[in-house]
């Protein structure tokens, strides 16, 4: 184990100050299949299984779910990866 | 029913019936043919708020990410196009399957997932219970590309997991 004191991105350290976090949120629909939405989850973020079921059961039972999370930029091209396989992303602060 | 799908090394088997090709010539059309948002319920459930309660800054994501998002879809159907053709054509000499590349099947499987939402959100399908009052052949239909992108969706991940 490192006890190195993590640095900071400036750019990034930067840009959060000034646009905070945005957080990716994924919707519940009844359409689309358990299994589509986990793969589309380990596809898009690398999760394992098991984290992307997770969240993809939250969805399903919560109706929604926070699936990522960074700078605005970031979190626009999620939002907008998760679009083009069709599942309702929305992003908030 | 038959697997129609096999991972092998350079990518993935898909093999259809000539009835499914047909029928994925249509859904391609289907897509191809939306209304807009406003009157299309289709177009619109492909196409959702970003900004929730934010229609200023929903508006702005549109105008910067909808076009790129219209020529990706537009992509992945043109994609789906060569697929049927070349199946089309292993139909013809007596085959039925094709081996794709990854970045075809995913095209694919994006594709059919699509459409069953269209025709989803077309049918009112706004909850699981929606389902119980369907028509037989729409609940069919809905059933079977569910299949479909599910069996897909499994198979696809074989190569996240290799």
């Amino acid at each position: 184990m490192t006890t190195e004191t993590p640095v900071r991105d400036p750019d990034i350290e930067q840009g959060e100050r000034i646009d905070g976090v945005w957080k990716v949120v994924v919707w519940d629909d009844p359409v689309n299949t358990m299994d589509y939405v986990v793969y589309v989850f380990r596809k898009l973020f690398g999760y394992d299984e098991v984290k992307a079921t997770k969240l993809m059961l939250q969805v399903h039972n919560e109706g929604r779910s926070i699936v990522a999370d960074g700078p605005r930029e970031k979190a626009e091209h999620d939002a907008y990866r998760l679009h083009h396989h069709g599942l309702w992303a929305t992003i908030e602060q | 029913m038959a697997d129609p799908f096999r991972l092998v090394a350079d990518g993935l088997e898909v093999s259809l019936a000539p009835e499914e090709v047909v029928f994925f010539g249509d859904l391609l059309r289907l897509l191809g043919g939306l209304g807009g948002p406003d009157e299309d319920p289709g177009a619109a459930r492909l196409d959702p708020p970003v900004y929730l309660g934010d229609p200023e800054a929903d508006a702005e994501w549109k105008r910067f990410a909808g076009a790129e998002l219209s020529a990706a879809r537009s992509a992945d159907r043109s994609s789906l196009q060569t697929v049927l053709d070349a199946l089309s054509d292993a139909h013809a000499r007596g085959q039925s399957a094709v081996v794709v590349s990854l970045e075809e099947a995913n095209a694919m499987l994006r594709v059919v997932n699509d459409a069953r939402l269209v025709l989803g959100a077309r049918w009112g399908i706004d909850s699981p219970e929606d389902y119980d009052r369907l028509r037989p052949e729409s609940s069919e239909i809905l059933d079977y590309l569910g299949w479909f992108v599910s069996h897909l969706a499994i198979t696809l991940s074989g190569a996240i997991d290799s």
